[in-house]
């Protein structure tokens, strides 16, 4: 859980202690749609998971995000 | 770098890529590319940028149809045009085009490589016409690549963005690539070394017959590497030799049939023994352009750290652990140093060019010093009376060096064991921080009437130039002094290739008593050899 903060907050270009499991879509300034994309992506590529695109426009939190990587 | 991106899809993701390096533009709207450069009150013109980039998508448009095909691909170069007059000294990028066409049936006429290739042609036809506006060969990285990594169906649907991440980052790279041939911060030489560079093999030990160059097969790597360098060198980049060796060694090499670099493709050929960063200082002066102009291609790690430490503004390429790779990395040095988008005939003519320039100036400026680079190479020594199971090296030691060894002789199992019986056979094993050389040097020693006679002085080619010879005559003087032996006699007999040690004794203080073409004599106190060179990390001498 540690490390994908870690890996969220390097993409998001903020220090890893700004950003939690509960951090929510539209509180950060840097997480807009443009870096919703990019975070699909690269949790794709990193964790070898798929975010199907049904569920894009669902992705309200980084917890949402994280369940992905689990699975 | 100021750098308009104009394209037909969402680029915001490439942009923030770019961004980390330049300042860029983007359109403001989707698709608007073509408004953007129609209209003279654009934010494009206000933005005065040095280099545009077109990047042109052609999925989720219709290519079914030939004619409306290729009139879309002419309104798209119009619109080119335009912006062609509009900005007239800017260089514009226009990239080439990749229609993937779906669920295709046998017969079907292949229209999409026809229209890729109508828009290169007609991009290039603006080219011929006006300048300046070139292909960005985007087509050419999917096709390394592959569709499926480049392109991320997803990201398409989501955000009419078509690139995958990995897609995104080399795309990145090749406008990277296009900005820096703008940006005219280029390299103007490359600077070879020779053995296991050029060919495989070292040409002093191995001959021109041994060295591996082919034009198939196994040596067919030299010979690739070879035809990029000749190819670099045709697009107006000076090739130039450095290299430690004796010149009468290499020059028979220029006849091997599969040498395809001459010496007149060189603008300069620098064989010597000297320390390379002293002939590089010699290159930039005589050349007369700066240490930044100059990339540093070399086998051995050593050199290149060495070159690192004493110019670090030449850029000193990574050589590859595979030389399979070697001709892909001088390809990739070309793109990342040297690439241009034009080549003019002066350029062509440049070899010829510096090398009249060359010709008229000479001598060296400064010596760097080299001390510092040798104590961070932590080299450690140690000396001692050969063992039992070194012989079999020291024979072979005996029997193949060449280039450092004062006498030259060849002396079998049998005649060491005879040459014990009044004198002492040291062997020396030397290590640094990137490993372990093994035995390298072998002193013979003949003792006669409380004076001591170098027999034999032979160093491994593979540590020269770290000044491990006055080390060891150090610890020699410290074994005669124990001894109580106080003259020491040598001598120098020249062969082809020794001439590297041709003045040894007389750098260490000996005299000459007698100097005749084939040899010469010399002596000395015991107590005039050099002392400790103090740049070794640790000497261990055992004389039990």
């Amino acid at each position: 859980m540690k490390r994908f903060i870690k890996f969220i907050a390097e993409i998001l270009g903020v220090e890893p202690n700004e950003i939690s499991l509960e951090t929510k879509y539209g509180e950060l300034a840097e997480w807009d749609s443009l870096m919703m994309m990019r975070l699909i992506m690269e949790i794709e590529e990193e964790y070898n998971c798929v975010i199907p695109i049904e569920d894009a426009a669902k992705i309200h939190s980084i917890n949402d995000l994280y369940c992905y990587t689990t699975k | 770098m100021k750098i308009a991106i104009l394209s037909n899809i969402t680029i915001d993701l490439l942009a923030s890529l770019i961004k980390k390096k330049n300042d860029v533009y983007i359109s403001t709207g989707f698709d608007t590319w073509q408004q953007d450069i129609l209209m003279t009150t654009s934010d494009l013109y206000q933005y005065r940028p040095d280099v545009v980039i077109i990047l042109v998508h052609a999925g989720g448009l219709e290519w079914k149809d030939k004619q409306a095909g290729c009139r879309r691909l002419d309104e798209w170069c119009d619109t080119v045009k335009v912006l062609r007059e509009r900005l007239k000294d800017i260089p514009i990028f226009v990239s080439s085009l990749d229609i993937k066409e779906r669920c295709q049936f046998g017969s079907e006429i292949r229209l999409g490589e026809h229209f890729e290739s109508y828009f290169i042609e007609s991009i290039q036809s603006v080219y011929s016409k006006l300048g300046n506006v070139f292909i960005l060969p985007v087509k050419e990285i999917i096709v390394n690549i592959g569709r499926d990594r480049f392109y991320s169906d997803k990201m398409w649907y989501v955000g009419a963005m078509p690139y995958s991440m990995e897609g995104l980052e080399v795309l990145n790279n090749l406008i990277s690539r296009y900005v820096v041939a703008v940006s005219g911060k280029k390299k103007k030489c490359i600077v070879v070394d020779l053995d296991n560079t050029l060919w495989g093999g070292v040409i002093g030990e191995d001959g021109v017959g041994g060295i591996e160059l082919s034009n198939q097969g196994i040596g067919a790597r030299y010979y690739d590497t070879q035809r990029i360098l000749k190819k670099i060198k045709e697009q107006g980049v000076m090739l130039a030799i450095i290299s430690k060796n004796n010149v009468e060694d290499v020059e028979p090499v220029f006849e091997h049939p599969n040498m395809l670099l001459q010496p007149e493709d060189f603008v300069e050929i620098l064989i010597n023994w000297d320390e390379k960063s002293k002939n590089m200082l010699h290159l930039a002066k005589i050349l007369n352009i700066g240490l930044d102009a100059f990339v540093f291609l070399d086998d051995n790690p050593v050199e290149r750290e060495k070159m690192t430490m004493e110019c670090p503004e030449v850029e000193v390429m990574d050589f590859p652990i595979d030389s399979s790779k070697l001709p892909q990395v001088v390809e990739n040095a070309y793109y990342e140093n040297f690439f241009s988008l034009e080549v003019t005939g002066e350029d062509r003519a440049k070899t010829d060019m510096y090398k009249a320039e060359s010709q008229r100036k000479a001598e060296y400026s400064r010596t760097p010093s080299v001390e510092d680079f040798l104590k961070k190479l932590e080299m450690t020594m140690t000396v001692h009376r050969m063992l039992k199971d070194e012989e079999i090296r020291v024979v072979q030691l005996l029997s193949k060096t060449n280039q450092f060894n004062l006498t030259t002789k060849r002396y079998s199992a049998q005649d060491i064991k005879e040459l014990q019986k009044h004198g002492d056979v040291i062997t020396v094993h030397m290590a640094d921080k990137y490993g372990n050389q093994g035995l390298v040097s072998v002193v013979i020693l003949v003792y006669k009437d409380l004076t001591a006679e170098i027999d034999v002085f032979l160093m491994s080619c593979r540590v020269m130039g770290r000044n491990a010879e006055i080390e060891i005559m150090a610890m020699i003087k410290e074994f005669l002094k124990e001894k109580g032996i106080q003259e020491i006699y040598a001598t120098y007999y020249p062969t082809r290739k020794n001439s590297p040690v041709e003045n040894f004794y007389e750098q260490i203080g000996f005299s000459v008593l007698e100097k005749k073409e084939s040899e010469k004599r010399y002596k000395t106190f015991v107590e005039n050899l050099p002392d400790t060179t103090g740049i070794f990390k640790e000497v261990k001498v055992n004389w039990v």
